[in-house]
């Protein structure tokens, strides 16, 4: 028994010992002070920056040694550490961390996040010192800087965002029913409708069960996950903007009804999945070949949907079209209000921190900084083949492709449209990837409140909940449960429970930022 | 005479102190923050430096329209957690304990403490797959008995027997562990004496086994009381829909929506206190009963 | 022969056994399931509903994952997080429950009221992160072991095995001028082990799992343990969110359930060499096994 617990504690301290060690040389290894040129600016100094950001699916890098990171580190002598919290938990860290007061010198920042802590003087006001960097300045439009700031003053660096959704159709399900693909100028609600209403009835797939569907959708948002259809209805996306006021999609009446006598009959006849209450991603369900038409961006369906797709089916696709064109003309896809996430630097850091932050960001963003952040180290991540096209390294296919570019999707990018288009991309997808952009550009669908909303001290305690139960409504409609005209008595309850307060007061921050 | 007390007593306050600091650094150092419930927390101007705002946040609370529907939900959860599935575990062991195969009782015991680990996102994924109205294995087989295919997860029904069974699955092999533990430190003699002088099952049961599991019983109920109004957040996140929410919102979803993403650190905080105050409550019930009734109580 | 075994006592016997099998089947369905589309390749998963037995095998979700940068390291840091942590819980928690255990000790109630009253109030997260980061602990493992050194059910628990220990050993020790230490150490200690690996176990796991203070203590990814890293793989973050900016590489279900597995897989291998510890009652009532 004594000898046991000898050997545990000398174990123990041999292995607390060797953590300890661990630590120190971890910390004291990525010294390395090669002076490298490139850039202006006097780069003698060492200077370690620490960023932070939401990791999401895949998690962030294992340590601060990524061959990126180290480009970075010797081209502006700096030492960067970069932190990965997970999406799901940065909230609480964020928490933490301010009430530390070890606040990184760079966090990326929701909307949200940022309009608690704008007025808290913790951010650093780039105003003055963006006509340095002319690359840095044109990586958003004046009215995306301005955005959530307050007058004459710029707190953070927008997020390029853009829309990229559209609705897609299973291209070899229209071949084998004999459907032309249909015009996307001629693609109306009701042809949405018999198409999906075909794929649902006459077995595409042919494998004589009748376990197809035409569409699908979300149970755990007001928008049901299927943006396009409400959109074809004139429901807004949130919010819209009629004769100088925001109306929230909540007050819609009529256009609700038509909306959901659309969904409800699609219930009932089965061409609207039955599961789709407890749906809380499409992923599986489109890759599961059992739905007709889907809503995403393009990314999604060449390099993943498909890839499964054909696993199961050979020449199963999904193919663009476009959004479906509603009674009174209308259509849209959810399009982004680019500068609602913002890259803010903390206000404490020295001068000389700040510009080599400030450099280092000009670089980022240009077309320099993209080839490097986004596509990788030539040799590490890709290589160049005989014949002058690139390809992806056995290290990178089996890490996964995107790996390598988190500094880009998760922390800062350029405004270009080339969104995980790589080096050794098909230049063939590439050009599909920046047409589906193109196209999804042609059918806007704002949320008109986006960054007014935040505003509303109502919507903040009190939003989640009034739209739950609106939700709850909608729900019950669509599968049968209440009648369609019930929801005049939702609407009203919305309003009376809040809703009317948040009108108000998302109006008046809008008002108070269209007059100033 | 107290100098023999202190010269017994000594080495046990010693033995005691190192958990003891522990307990005074890490729990009741930060009890401060309890503070935030009646302040305007920001975490930048930090705990001294925030506006006190008194009970404004528990006015909140008990204005909530829902609040009588969260607390309602809660205790239902509860209620039903602790008729069905405090007993699941001791049921476990009493099973386990009639077992004379040694290998049968080995593998059933590893077996079931399992589901211990696997996480509710794969359970309650498990669940909505197979019970999927339209094309869940499940429902499939009903309908094919031409029975009417139940839509386990949206129908506010069967919201709270889910949550317990997925409970019992998850937790009774894991929970049987303590039993068995204090079942274990009976004198096996004592069985052998019992059967010896003509005592069946039931009898042996009763006068041997489960007075070996009285202490424990008791002790774990107390401590089970006073998280009455705690439950799990995940396991419920995931289960609840807008369909179901009626039942299923409880405090701690409530405060998912409602505050922490936006940083509202002091009104979670004060529902925390909220809840926390009830559970003493119950705990000091309880433990005054158990004493009463001449148990051992928790403190 | 001292059994009498009755037609009641047999079925009785057949009754317990069928509903620990059923109990059994119940248990292992969803695990087996699991564990099948973790060899499962994803055309598999995708077309086929329930299953047990894959049709076609495939190890790529667990080479993905044991060769993914970053797993092996974390693998080690929940071993190392784990074994020392857990010897530090049993330490202090041993110690405490068995001080708190004696009957004649003065004040004890104050204490046990003290512990108890933790279980119920809590100063917060952003306290005790204030607290842990104080002291410096910040960015070390030993955030993580001394922040959850004791868990005052698992010390509460303990108190009351050490309190069924007869009270006559204590005094026949102390007439052999055995003092407390030694009470505890050879006598006590051997008496207790059922508790012991229980709370062991109990620990063990609880360190093996961590992942919220992980995140919030340990800011450098090079330290994460285990569950922080092939969770980000099974979470899929809402996709509401899902534009470019928030680009997530998606793993395959093989990988996702791998994930789970290679988790929960050393608790489950450590856990038969703790249990032959509380299953000393294995032969009670039986002569002829």
């Amino acid at each position: 028994m004594k000898k046991i617990l000898f050997a545990t504690t000398a174990f123990c301290l041999t292995v607390v010992a060797a953590t300890g060690c661990a630590r120190n040389e971890a910390g004291s290894g990525s010294d390395a002070s090669s002076s490298a040129g490139g850039g202006p600016g006097d780069h003698a100094e060492k200077i370690k920056i620490e960023m932070m950001a939401a990791s999401w699916t895949g998690g962030g890098w294992p340590d601060n040694n990524h061959p990126v990171i180290q480009y970075i580190n010797e081209k502006f002598n700096v030492d960067l550490q970069i932190q990965w919290v997970p999406n799901a938990n940065f909230a609480e860290k964020l928490n933490v961390v301010a009430a530390s007061g070890k606040m990184p010198d760079a966090i990326r920042l929701d909307s949200g996040m940022f309009l608690k802590w704008l007025n808290e003087g913790v951010f650093l006001d780039l105003e003055p010192y963006l006509s340095q960097y002319p690359r840095l300045q044109n990586v958003a439009k004046p009215e995306e800087w301005a955005l959530l700031n307050p007058q004459g003053k710029i707190y953070g660096i927008p997020i390029y965002e853009t829309a990229q959704n559209n609705v897609y159709v299973r291209a070899d399900w229209l071949e084998s029913l004999g459907i032309p693909m249909p015009n996307p100028d001629e693609f109306t609600i009701d042809k949405f409708y018999e198409i999906a209403k075909a794929f649902t009835t006459q077995d595409p797939d042919k494998n004589g069960k009748d376990d197809t569907f035409g569409f699908s959708a979300l149970g755990n948002s007001l928008q049901l996950g299927d943006l396009q259809l409400l959109a074809a209805f004139g429901l807004a996306n949130g919010w819209k903007e009629e004769n100088g006021k925001l109306i929230p999609m909540e007050t819609q009446t009529d256009e609700w009804i038509r909306f959901l006598t659309f969904m409800r009959k699609a219930y009932e006849e089965g061409v609207l999945d039955k599961d789709f209450i407890t749906n809380t991603n499409f992923n599986t369900k489109y890759a599961e070949g059992k739905v007709g038409f889907a809503m995403d961006m393009h990314y999604q369906f060449s390099q993943q949907t498909n890839q499964q797709l054909q696993s199961i089916t050979p020449n199963a696709r999904f193919v663009e079209l476009a959004p479906p064109i509603g009674p009174d003309g209308s259509r849209g896809t959810r399009t982004p209000t680019s500068g609602m996430l913002k890259l803010v630097l903390n206000k404490n850091i020295d001068e000389k921190k700040r510009q080599r932050m400030l450099e280092m960001f000009d670089w980022w963003v240009s077309p320099e900084g993209e080839d490097i952040i986004k596509n990788g180290i030539e040799g590490v991540h890709y290589r160049k083949k005989p014949d002058g096209t690139y390809e992806m390294t056995e290290a990178l296919k089996a890490e996964g492709e995107g790996r390598q570019s988190l500094l880009w999707n998760w922390m800062l990018r350029g405004n270009t449209n080339t969104f995980n288009i790589y080096k050794w991309s098909d230049p063939k997808w590439a050009q599909g990837m920046e047409q589906s952009i193109e196209n999804a550009k042609k059918y806007p669908y704002k949320n008109a409140s986006d960054g007014y909303l935040i505003a509303s001290e109502t919507f903040t305690k009190q939003g989640k909940a009034l739209s739950d139960k609106f939700l709850q409504s909608v729900l019950e409609i669509i599968a049968g449960r209440k009648p369609v005209e019930s929801i005049r008595d939702t609407i009203d309850e919305w309003k009376k429970n809040g809703g009317d307060k948040i009108i108000e007061e998302v109006n008046a921050a809008y008002q108070a930022k269209s007059n100033s | 005479m107290t100098n023999g007390y202190w010269r017994r007593a000594f080495p046990i306050y010693v033995m005691i102190v190192p958990g003891l600091l522990f307990f005074i650094v890490f729990k009741y150092v930060p009890m401060f923050g309890i503070a935030v419930a009646f302040m305007d927390y920001s975490p930048f101007k930090g705990v001294f430096g925030s506006p006190w705002v008194g009970l404004e946040h528990f006015q909140r609370l008990f204005a909530e329209r829902t609040f009588w529907t969260l607390l309602r939900n809660t205790l239902m959860l509860n209620l039903l957690d602790i008729v069905f599935y405090f007993p699941a575990p001791i049921l476990v062991a009493l099973l386990l304990n009639e077992v004379r195969l040694a290998w049968f009782k080995r593998t059933v015991q590893t077996v079931l403490y399992a589901p211990n680990f696997i996480s509710w996102v794969v359970i309650v994924g498990i669940t909505v797959q197979l019970f999927a109205t339209g094309s869940g294995a499940i429902n499939e087989l009903l309908a094919s008995w031409d029975f009417d295919r139940i839509e386990l997860m949206t129908d506010p029904r069967y919201f709270r027997w889910v949550w317990l069974v997925q409970n019992i699955w998850q937790g009774a092999g894991w929970g049987a562990i303590i039993f068995l533990a204090a079942l274990a430190s009976v004198d096996p003699t004592l069985y052998e004496a019992a059967e010896m002088d003509g005592a069946n099952r039931w009898r042996r049961l009763w006068h041997i086994t489960l007075p070996a599991l009285r202490g424990a019983i008791v002790i774990l109920f107390i401590l089970r009381l006073g998280h009455i109004m705690d439950l799990g957040f995940e396991h419920v996140f995931l289960l609840q829909n807008p369909m179901n929410q009626d039942v299923s919102e409880v405090f701690e979803t409530f405060i998912y929506k409602v505050g922490l993403n936006q940083g509202d650190y002091s009104f979670s905080t004060a529902v925390g206190l909220f809840k926390s105050v009830v559970g003493l409550t119950m705990v000091l019930l309880a433990n005054a009963l158990a004493k009463r009734a001449g148990e051992e109580g928790v403190f | 022969m001292s059994k009498r075994a009755t037609g009641a006592d047999r079925i009785l016997d057949v009754l317990v056994y069928i509903a620990l099998l059923a109990g059994t089947a119940a248990a292992l369905f969803p695990i087996l399931y699991v564990l099948a589309i973790s060899f499962s390749t994803e055309k598999e998963y995708l077309t086929r509903g329930f299953y047990l037995i894959p049709r076609q095998l495939t190890m790529d979700g667990y080479m993905y994952l044991t060769a993914h940068p970053g797993f092996k390291n974390a693998f080690r840091n929940a071993v190392v997080i784990s074994a020392v942590g857990t010897l530090i819980n049993m330490t202090l928690t041993t110690l405490m429950a068995y001080g708190l255990s004696k009957p004649w000790l003065r004040g004890r109630s104050v204490l046990n009221f003290l512990v108890v009253f933790t279980m119920l109030f809590s100063g917060g997260m952003i306290p005790t992160y204030l607290v842990v980061n104080g002291l410096g602990l910040i960015d070390s493992f030993w955030a993580l072991w001394l922040s959850s050194a004791v868990i005052a059910f698992n010390l509460i628990v303990m108190r009351s095995f050490f309190k069924t220990i007869p009270v006559e050993l204590e005094e026949s020790a102390r007439i052999d001028g055995c003092g407390e230490w030694r009470l505890l150490v050879t006598i006590i200690i051997p008496l207790s082990l059922p508790a012991l690996a229980t709370f062991t176990l109990f620990y063990l796991v609880s360190n093996w799992n961590s992942y919220f203070s992980a995140i919030l203590y340990l800011n450098d990814n090079r330290l994460m343990p285990l569950q922080v890293f092939l969770r980000q793989m099974l979470i899929e973050e809402d996709p509401s969110i899902s534009n470019a900016s928030t680009m997530q590489y998606r793993y395959t279900p093989a990988a996702k359930m791998a994930a789970i597995i290679i988790t929960a897989a050393p608790l489950l291998i450590v856990y038969p060499f703790l249990q032959k510890h509380f299953n000393k009652g294995v032969l009670l009532g039986s002569v002829k096994g």
